[in-house]
């Protein structure tokens, strides 16, 4: 392909339209998440030891970095000031009110409130971040939203706005867990020459183990190994999303494309996912990482297709 | 609009593609024990391709290698880095990638009026589970992950003195807290079976009475 056809190639690509109900379907996710998380901090009684300062509350003498601290004075009131207003932004993201403003509004006090002690962060805010800043470029309160019944009268509306931003979001879920894996090649205990201990080992961390689980690993080795490459597996095959998405999208592909849905790779991937975040949260006490992850898994699937899906659902449970 | 919207989102892509890249460690960061076990495993692979090497060059090695990397790295992100920071598009993904195989767990205990010392709370402990609500919410787990690793003992500091006096505050008959990181190392399969307890370490131990700041 010549450069001038590739570059148009690439400008139309990004230019495609469809039914923003996945991204709607993320920010409904996303807003949950981070709700979650300051609900489950304040519920803690932890906000103020770790986002307080020595003053008031807190254990250290914390310095936010963010911008927005040099408006708002980093006291207690303006703290909590602070925090009711994520809490405001993220319920505004929750309903769909307010557009790109209200996802906006949430990244900036989100991203305010975790520069405050970065050392009680971590891989999960990092992950949210990056996922409202997409949502800030998604028309993801077009439909399912507050905004979408005061526009149209109808809770939902089906009518193609631009698509990209899903794209977006599965290249970074994909990045996530492909530069994750690769990191742990150097990490002897994922290779086979650590002899697949990995997870034997993690289990054992006290920082995220979520029970101790002593008394059952030393005889659950296998399963452990077995886990520990699946692990590896899983994000070191990550970019097989972006296949299985690709090819349930053109089904007119090839022959790679055609054995990709033969699989139901993207269906599968999804699945793999899903029971790896789920086995994550309920063995390790690591944040909302796996929760915000599964958020992004919605942009692997079309509107149709959630439509259909919702539609079982109802069915089953009527 | 479309030409500008493919320009940004190259620009994007490119940006967290590189901004995910991990940072080679620096050469304080080479004493860390998973990295000293990691420079261990690439000696025994270059002894087994028949490049000897003693720790001593392996590490210089590793040192220079990863300043090299950490420059060039630098100069690849300068155009990335005020996007990354203005819209929270931050990479950084290195999880669970080594392992810690002598993890330090949380421990605070309380001397009582005749002198003998008595555990408060023990990190994931169902018996010692003072303030376990707190203690054990992920934000706090995070803060002490790195006191698992023994790393930022300033921090450390700060926050043992933080807990000490609120454990002095809510038991008025203790006379002093000591707060410390017990370090026990992660079991094989084997030992876990035979339920053998491996040896622990009292690490960063801090003392605080009531007068203590």
């Amino acid at each position: 392909m010549r450069p001038r056809a590739l570059a148009e190639a690439w400008v139309a690509y990004w230019a495609q339209l469809a039914p923003p109900t996945p991204l709607a379907l993320i920010r409904v996710a996303l807003a949950l998440c981070a709700l979650g998380t300051l609900a489950h901090m304040i519920w803690s009684g932890v906000l103020l030891w770790v986002w307080g300062d020595l003053e008031f509350g807190g254990y250290r003498q914390n310095a936010p970095g963010h911008w927005w601290w040099s408006f708002v004075p980093h006291t207690e009131a303006g703290l909590w000031g602070t925090v009711t207003l994520a809490i405001t932004a993220g319920v505004l993201v929750l309903v769909g009110l307010g557009g790109r403003a209200s996802s906006l509004a949430l990244l900036i006090l989100t991203m305010a409130l975790t520069s405050i002690n970065p050392e009680s962060g971590g891989g999960h805010d990092r992950l949210l971040t990056n996922a409202l800043w997409l949502l800030v470029l998604s028309p993801a309160s077009a439909t399912l939203s507050l905004d979408c019944r005061l526009r149209t009268g109808a809770w939902s509306d089906t009518t193609p706005r631009p698509a990209w931003t899903r794209d977006l979001f599965l290249f970074q879920l994909v990045l996530v867990y492909v530069t994750t894996g690769v990191q742990k090649i150097g990490g002897g205990d994922w290779m086979p020459w650590g002899e697949f201990m990995a997870l034997h080992y993690a289990l054992q961390l006290p920082s995220w183990q979520r029970w101790d689980l002593s008394g059952v690993l030393g005889s659950v080795t296998p399963l452990t190994q077995l886990a520990t490459v699946g692990t590896m597996l899983f994000e070191l095959g990550a970019p097989l999303l972006w296949l299985g998405v690709w090819a349930e999208r053109h089904p007119e592909g090839g022959r790679v494309v055609r054995l990709a849905r033969r699989v139901h790779l993207r269906r599968g991937f999804v699945l793999a996912a899903v029971m790896f975040h789920v086995g994550i949260d309920a063995l390790m006490n690591i944040g909302p990482f796996s929760w915000v992850s599964m958020a992004y898994l919605f942009a692997a699937f079309e509107h149709d297709e959630l439509v259909a899906a919702w539609r079982r659902l109802r069915r089953q449970s009527n | 609009m479309d030409k500008l919207r493919a320009l940004f989102v190259l620009f994007h892509l490119v940006g967290i593609t590189l901004l995910s890249l991990p940072t080679p460690g620096k050469a304080q960061d080479l004493d860390a024990p998973e990295a000293a076990a990691l420079l261990d495993d690439l000696r025994a692979l270059g002894a087994r391709l028949g490049v000897e090497r003693s720790a001593a060059e392996v590490k210089v090695i590793a040192v220079d290698v990863s300043e090299r990397i950490r420059e060039a790295r630098a100069a690849l992100l300068a155009p990335f880095n005020p996007y990354a920071r203005l819209t929270g598009a931050r990479q950084g993904w290195s999880m669970f990638w080594a392992i810690n195989h002598r993890p330090a767990r949380l421990v605070i205990e309380l001397e009582g009026p005749e002198g003998a010392w008595t555990p408060l709370y023990v990190a994931r402990s169902d018996t010692y589970d003072w303030r376990r609500r707190e203690l054990d919410q992920e934000r706090l787990r995070g803060v002490v992950n790195q006191y698992s690793h023994l790393r930022d003992r300033r921090s450390y500091r700060a926050f043992a003195a933080f807990i000490a006096q609120k454990a002095l505050a809510e038991h008025p008959e203790a006379t002093r807290a000591r707060v410390l990181m017990e370090e026990r190392p992660s079991q094989r399969p084997e030992a876990l079976r035979a339920g053998k307890t491996p040896p622990s370490k009292r690490r960063w131990e801090e003392l605080y009475s009531r007068e203590t700041p």
